[in-house]
């Protein structure tokens, strides 16, 4: 079953305007696109970070593109029925969506029986954001270091506890990836949204919170919380004093990315078109600025490399699996 | 049917339904089977004690009210048609048609009146779901 | 409170007020729609507000949630179809009273019952918000699991005459919400292949399935149904419930709305906890608890005023902490973050003036939408004349359109359709809903709680007991479900001696 947005314009114009649209090839399409609403499926529900960035992204995109971004919120099944929606969207540039990096690489392999979709029905355009993964404890935790943490996990596994939002999803891989590299084994409790586990942490129920950095900025800013390390390259821009896994010892990189994507089959004009309006976008000073209050790092990465990313990062996460695959604890 | 003997059917039916769900959980991987199992078990167990209370009750036994069945059946395939009209055919044709399809042969209302709430109400869904709310209904045929 | 007075500028200007106005009106609308819930609501606003300077941004967001919250009771009240598991307490109550003519009655005291707790709430999160917000914290895994317990007790106690009859649907809603794919394990759990169920069974086709779908099929199929019009009923009685009625709730309405304020702040408890817990207080503490349930104002104001004070509770924890109380202050948060303004403490501080203009204009949204709410109930009430074969279609397509704009997905009306004729049967066979409805919604809560509980205690049952907040719980729990048999044997023991 496949549905089409109504726009309010397609709807005056009724099925004749449509009609004839749909009899034009798609080459002369290319030449005046966008020339109807683009629809932008967001894999989350309406208010999320992915959701609220998405917002973001179209208000700007609209003023490149002349023509209206429509957010469509497909949420369910951690983003896969999103994704499987772009998947099998018309390949004519009207439909449009985002993808989150390493989640969307993951479910084709950790999910193969019922997945909807492959990694090679979907075209990725652009990356937007990259935020970076975090563990971060209460203030009053008595572990100052990385060192600190894993000396207490070796000495007493059971007594640390550590948060993380779902199995298989970015926090998890990133705690699980710390772990193998520091050899100890961590207990851990799931849960549903960063608002639980941080009142959970805030409130000593748990030992350490898994997430990225947006979600705990707050925090460690108000004082409340303390990161013991960033799973980046650099530290945080926003929190400086935070010190990354490497710096401590630990080489460990994880990060939620999110970019965009097109279904695979989209014609190299349109491709090329959407790929201009999103540089436009992402460079455009005010976009930045926006993102930099939401505390989301914006990590362009355009076309061609960010495919290859998106493949790579495939490609590491699946040797992961195969060694030791996560759903299976 | 009495309600006693529908109790009955429906401790069975639950019942068996429990214990697949039971059997199941017990199968599963870590503890994602415990709670399957609580629910089950307390299903099972309620089952039975609706099964054993219909047996033993004192109270006279009772009919549920009165069905009219050919009211019920029209109702469903209006519903039926509703459903499937609206992926295929698009909502903006299946909304009148069930509209007066069901005022017409369930709320005998004349043809005038029930032509005039069905496009009215139509129009009322369109300008608050599509115009306001920009909810991608399915159009269907009015799209290609 | 230098604060103060420039944010009541904010509130009192004529853009403030008319977005207001328009935010009230919108939200009452959506509430009262059969598939429209308040999360929707305030989710489909949000890009409304993109335009808007945040100060408006945020008076329409606050506006459209605490009508909507109020909006979901007006239908509950004149066909139960509640739109929102929030108010399915107040159609306990309120159908039977609109069932007898007396629909313009129990729509004044919602209102009045609404304006007084979400007041209420709103005065509490102005003076004593942030020591509240340490509550959101105390509460751990192990808490959350015995109240859920807690809320799944009331809930059976609640609404049913053969209380095994009401365990079964109880098991069943269990059972549905452990549908999907487990966050512990990441197993497929009942879900036979459809992606759709990956998330679990989504509650809102559910509600609107067992409780606005059945309730078509109740109007429709009968010859001549309808809520009036069957039984050569009129509209009788007041359009306002009479003082006496007010002061005799006085009671309810105080305890049921710091009921709601505190399980408001409680992240993720949800509404219907709230109500259900008021509502089976305010019968337990009434003089003829043997009226409940058959159209009761008392019954509606408890349930309603609960409701509302929810709508401040849980913006306790979404603006002190910045942690959402539930899933529209998660929506609101989105809304907050679009216009810069990082829910946090930092709101009362670097955000102030805005914050508490947000705050004002709750007060001013709750009387607005109380004034609007009495003015309109003496034509809403007009809508039980209607002949149900005229009504039940309506409602059937609010319905099915409603489910499909939740998540754009064809599956979901049918699951409503479907849950539509199993409640329409429940009913005939005397299983109630309800408690299928709200095991659905505590079913996860009781489930990731206990398994949390588990893995931090290490399989230790007695974690439950050792932790003064949880003990306190389970002695509450306990008290539930011994009250009841208590207060049996307390009045067959009257009747022997009478």
């Amino acid at each position: 079953m496949k549905t089409h947005p109504i726009s309010v314009r397609k709807a005056v114009l009724g099925a004749m305007a449509t009609l004839l649209v749909n009899g034009l090839s798609t080459s002369t399409l290319a030449a005046d696109y966008p020339s109807k609403p683009i629809q932008m499926i967001v894999a989350f529900g309406a208010g999320g970070s992915t959701d609220t960035m998405a917002r973001i992204f179209a208000k700007y995109a609209e003023e490149e593109l002349g023509e209206r971004l429509v957010v469509v919120n497909r949420p369910g099944a951690g983003g896969e029925l999103g994704w499987v929606h772009l998947a099998n969207a018309a390949p004519d540039g009207y439909t449009i969506g985002l993808i989150n990096s390493p989640v969307v690489e993951v479910y084709p392999f950790t999910r193969e029986e019922t997945v909807g979709y492959s990694l090679e029905d979907i075209r990725p355009l652009a990356n937007v954001i990259t935020d970076p993964g975090m563990l971060v404890v209460a203030t009053n935790s008595p572990y100052q270091t990385l060192g600190d943490f894993v000396a207490a996990v070796k000495d007493d596994p059971k007594s640390i506890i550590v948060s993380h939002e779902g199995v298989g999803g970015d926090d998890h891989l990133a705690a699980l990836n710390f772990a193998a590299e520091a050899d100890i084994d961590l207990n851990f409790v799931a849960y549903n949204g960063n608002a639980e586990a941080t009142a959970s942490l805030l409130g000593g129920h748990i030992t350490a919170f898994a997430g990225n950095m947006s979600e705990a900025v707050i925090q460690i800013q108000e004082g409340k919380a303390r990161g013991l390390a960033i799973w980046s390259e650099e530290r945080g821009e926003p929190i400086p004093d935070v010190p990354t896994g490497h710096e401590q010892g630990y080489d460990v990189l994880a990060a939620a990315s999110r970019g965009f994507a097109v279904p695979a089959d989209v014609p190299q004009e349109i491709y090329d078109t959407l790929l201009d309006v999103t540089r436009k976008v992402v460079e455009n000073p005010e976009f930045r600025a926006e993102m930099g209050r939401l505390n989301m790092p914006v990590n362009p990465i355009y076309g061609q490399e960010y495919v290859d990313f998106i493949h790579d990062s495939h490609d590491r996460m699946k040797a992961l699996w195969e060694q030791n695959p996560w759903t299976e604890q | 049917m009495t309600l006693d003997t529908i109790d009955r059917a429906v401790a069975l039916l639950m019942g068996a339904v429990s214990a697949a769900v039971v059997i199941t959980g017990l199968d599963m991987r870590g503890d994602a089977g415990v709670f399957p199992v609580i629910a089950g078990t307390l299903g099972g167990m309620v089952c039975i004690g609706i099964a054993l209370c219909t047996l033993c009750r004192r109270a006279p036994d009772e009919l549920p009210p009165p069905l009219a069945w050919p009211r019920f059946a029209v109702l469903c395939l209006c519903v039926l048609g509703l459903l499937g009209l609206m992926v295929t055919a698009g909502t903006f044709i299946a909304l009148p048609l069930f509209l007066l399809a069901s005022l017409r042969l369930l709320g005998h209302l004349r043809w005038p009146a029930a032509l005039m709430i069905a496009m009215t109400f139509s129009a009322v869904i369109f300008v608050v779901f599509v115009y306001l709310l920009s909810v991608p209904l399915p159009v269907g045929w009015l799209a290609s | 409170m230098d604060v103060l007075l420039p944010a009541l500028g904010n509130v009192l200007t004529p853009m403030a007020l008319l977005t207001m106005f328009l935010g009230t009106l919108a939200g009452m609308t959506i509430g009262s729609l059969p598939g429209l819930s308040s999360t929707m609501g305030v989710a489909l606003c949000i890009p409304i507000t993109f335009g808007m300077p945040p100060d408006l941004a945020l008076i329409l967001l606050g506006a459209v949630y605490v009508s909507s919250v109020y909006g979901g009771s007006v239908t509950a009240i004149l066909l139960r179809t509640p739109g929102t598991d929030a108010s399915i307490a107040t159609a306990l109550d309120g159908y039977p009273l609109a069932e007898a003519g007396r629909g313009g009655e129990a729509l004044g005291m919602a209102t009045l019952a609404s304006l007084f707790g979400g007041l209420f709430s709103v005065v509490v999160l102005i003076a004593i918000a942030p020591p509240l917000s340490t509550v959101a914290l105390a509460f751990g895994p192990q808490e959350y699991t015995v109240l859920a317990i807690f809320g799944l007790v009331t809930i059976v106690g609640v609404v049913s005459d053969c209380p095994l009859k009401g365990v079964l649907s109880a098991a069943v809603g269990l059972v549905l919400a452990c549908v999907g794919l487990d966050a512990f394990t990441g197993m497929q759990r009942f879900t036979f292949g459809y992606s759709e169920l990956f998330d679990g069974v989504p509650l809102l086709p559910v509600l609107i399935g067992l409780f606005s779908v059945s309730q078509a099929f109740n109007l429709c199929v009968p010859i001549g149904g309808g809520v009036l019009t069957g039984r050569e009923q009129q509209l009788k009685g007041r359009r306002l419930p009479l003082w006496l009625d007010i002061r005799r709730c006085l009671r309810t309405l105080l305890r049921s709305s710091v009921i709601g304020s505190v399980v408001g702040i409680l992240p993720g408890a949800g509404t219907s906890i709230a109500s259900f817990i008021s509502y089976n207080e305010a019968r337990r503490h009434s003089l003829t608890p043997e009226r409940f349930g058959k159209g009761e104002l008392e019954g509606v104001a408890a349930s309603e005023s609960a409701n509302n004070a929810v709508t401040g509770g849980t913006l306790i924890p979404t603006l002190t902490l910045g942690i959402p109380g539930n899933a529209v202050t998660a929506v609101f948060v989105g809304g907050l973050t679009i216009h810069g303004m990082i829910p946090g403490p930092s709101l009362f501080t670097d955000h102030a003036e805005t914050t508490y203009t947000l705050i004002l204009s709750l007060l001013l949204a709750n009387v607005l939408f109380a004034v609007l709410g009495l003015w309109l109930c003496r034509y809403l009430v007009v809508v039980t004349k209607v002949p149900g074969s005229v009504l039940g279609p309506m409602i059937l397509v609010f319905s099915v359109i409603g489910t499909y704009a939740l998540r754009n997905e064809i599956f979901d009306v049918w699951l409503a359709v479907v849950f539509g004729v199993v409640g329409f049967f429940m009913e005939r066979w005397r299983y109630p809903a309800a408690p299928l409805v709200i095991a659905l919604i505590l079913g996860p809560i009781l489930e990731v709680n206990f398994r949390r509980s588990m893995q931090i205690s290490h399989w230790d049952l007695t974690t439950f007991f050792t932790r003064p907040l949880s003990l306190t719980l389970c002695l509450l729990v306990v008290l539930a479900l011994a009250y009841p048999l208590w207060s049996q044997w307390r009045r067959r023991r009257s009747s022997v001696q009478h």
